[in-house]
């Protein structure tokens, strides 16, 4: 082999390397399982579009607003919120896990949880009991809640975990093993004083309300989002959520009855929602105004031209040379 | 009119040789400044893409305030220091090494061409500079979504007022030393080891000194004007077996720029007195 032939297969071999590694790593996929997660390191965008509070009063609720679901200013039209991904892990999930994650996201579940422990209930107990494990990615975001002036340097919520679970027939499992394990504590008698204590937070959870609660927790979804969507409506057999495209529809009742639309973007987690009354109009509305990522072109854009232009000089050099001197 | 044109001209003649000096310096340092450059943008790239990017459990800091403080760290203890150091290490003890300094009557008043020099070499390392800070400030814009503030300026001002400091400490050892590669070896060993190792001295045997001497010390103002509130109290006191370190965090900004333009001023006064007395 050639000297010349070498060094042109090794400058071949390096800008493919680079290439991929470009290619992959700014949007990682975590896994490659029949869904697959796509989380993005960066920062999202939302702003409060549409905001109609009479409303909002008259079909969703008089005693609450958009600010009680996701707090900050987010009844004030033109309010903006971030999310900043910071990362994600793999990981197996099993049902104590869901349960805290899930079902005692309260605060006052401390209590609970530590009589539960006393009395037979523990991690480990539970966990034997009901040994379904749920393979997932989890991300980890930092969340800016709605403000109508500029974003604080530091973020409002601790951590905000996205869950993508690899396969979404987990969701129906893990619902039927908190409702067989609500059941059992409904049945059990933990004395006069702590059954006041422990069994409001064991009732039994119907699929709607199911999904009601993790749509507004950590419900990210799987890619191909709109398969995900659809198997996880369908399995969950809920009866008042539907499904169109990479839209999750779920129909509630308030003062009135109303319909939230929840879409999901290419990272899997929600970039739109949007509350309508029976006639469809919108009440409610923030979507996603734009994330970051297209700032990578930019970055990508800039070595690349500062290379380009760094190698026409030194050719334009190379070349005045030789006219000069040969 | 005529005065005023005489004078302009004399301007014009005085500063000429120092713009000739300047231009031929920046020609002939441009390689070190691609070199430089480049190597500042693989560094924030390995820093800011492949540690968090590449790596999804790596997790990004909590805010952009700590993560562009992680990256302006690397640039005041390593960038400018070994940067400062190839480019001005040269400056004066080349002109001896290559026995053009000994020219007894040259066409170029001496001082005006270390001075040329000197500024073309700042130039080129603000450029380093520059760079450096674009490149974090887009990652930082990239993870973040949050565009260049004031603050992230005035750590560039700050980052410049460090450079004076730390390129005429190395002027200041170029004026006596006798080579380049000494001049390089003996400053990155100053710069590194001594102020490090005094550092520490201070931190045991004097806990409650503000170690203000130190150049390094006071470049920690980069990163630490960066924090909304500036750090109060600025120090952490640790304590081990019965005994408190006071380990200190950052000077005031007032206190910070002095010490760095006392370090300029005097290095460089130092530098041309040992340069003209050399000349004899």
């Amino acid at each position: 082999m050639t000297r010349r032939s070498r060094g042109l297969k090794i400058r071949i071999l390096s800008v493919v390397t680079i290439s991929m590694l470009f290619i992959t790593a700014f949007s990682t996929v975590a896994k490659a399982t029949t869904y697959y997660s796509t989380f993005t390191k960066g920062t999202e965008f939302f702003q409060v579009t549409t905001y109609n509070e009479v409303d909002w009063q008259t079909t969703v609720s008089t005693d609450y607003n958009p600010s009680d679901w996701f707090g900050g200013e987010a009844s004030i039209t033109g309010a903006q919120s971030k999310f900043t991904t910071m990362g994600w892990t793999s990981a197996t999930w099993e049902t104590y896990d869901f349960l805290l994650s899930f079902f005692l996201t309260n605060s006052s579940a401390a209590n609970a949880l530590i009589i539960l422990d006393q009395n037979g209930y523990n991690e480990t107990e539970i966990n034997n009991k009901y040994n379904n494990t749920c393979p997932l990615t989890s991300g980890m975001r930092s969340e800016w809640y709605f403000v109508s002036g500029g974003f604080n340097e530091s973020h409002n919520s601790a951590i905000d975990m996205p869950l993508i679970l690899d396969n979404p027939a987990n969701y129906k499992k893990i619902l039927d093993d908190y409702n067989n394990l609500a059941h059992e504590i409904q049945l059990d008698d933990f004395g006069i004083i702590f059954n006041p204590i422990v069994k409001p937070f064991f009732q039994n959870m119907t699929a709607d309300d199911f999904l009601w609660q993790i749509a507004f927790n950590d419900l990210a979804m799987g890619t191909p989002i709109s398969t995900y969507i659809q198997e996880l409506v369908d399995t969950l057999g809920c009866e008042n959520a539907s499904y169109s495209g990479n839209t999750l529809i779920i129909e509630r009742t308030g003062e009135s009855n109303y319909t939230v639309e929840m879409t999901y973007g290419a990272q899997g987690t929600l970039i739109s929602f949007v509350v309508k009354d029976p006639a469809g109009t919108i009440i409610y509305q923030f979507i996603s105004i734009g994330n970051t990522n297209w700032i990578v072109y930019i970055i990508v854009g800039l070595i690349i031209g500062f290379f380009s232009v760094l190698i026409a000089f030194l050719l334009y050099k190379k070349r005045r040379f030789n006219k000069k001197y040969r | 009119m005529e005065k005023m044109e005489h004078a302009m001209e004399g301007f014009y003649l005085e500063v000429k040789p120092i713009a000739h000096a300047y231009v031929f310096e920046l020609k002939q340092q441009w390689k070190k400044f691609v070199g430089f450059s480049a190597f500042s943008v693989l560094i924030v790239f390995l820093m800011s893409y492949v540690m968090y990017a590449v790596v999804p459990s790596s997790l990004l800091p909590d805010t952009q305030t700590e993560y562009l403080n992680n990256g302006l760290t690397f640039l005041s203890m390593f960038i400018i220091v070994f940067a400062a150091c190839f480019f001005f290490s040269g400056i004066i003890c080349s002109e001896y090494d290559k026995k053009t300094g000994y020219i007894i009557f040259p066409k170029i008043n001496k001082f005006k061409l270390i001075l040329g020099k000197y500024l073309g070499n700042l130039t080129l390392i603000i450029g380093v500079v520059s760079v450096y800070y674009i490149a974090l400030g887009l990652f930082c814009w990239y993870y973040y979504g949050v565009s260049v503030n004031l603050l992230f300026l005035a750590s560039f001002a700050i980052a410049i007022v460090y450079i004076l400091a730390v390129s005429s400490f190395v002027t200041l050892f170029s004026s006596f030393m006798k080579t380049v590669n000494m001049t390089i070896i003996s400053t990155i060993l100053i710069l590194f080891i001594g102020f490090q190792t005094a550092d520490q001295l201070v931190t045991v045997f004097l806990p409650d000194f503000e170690p203000v001497y130190s150049m390094q010390f006071a470049s920690n103002l980069i990163s630490s004007i960066l924090e909304q509130p500036f750090p109060n109290p600025r120090y952490n006191d640790m304590e081990i077996m019965d005994f408190t370190f006071r380990m200190w965090i950052t000077p005031t900004i007032e206190t910070g720029i002095t010490v760095l333009l006392i370090y300029m001023a005097s290095s460089l006064l130092i530098a041309s007195f040992i340069f003209k007395r050399r000349q004899l």
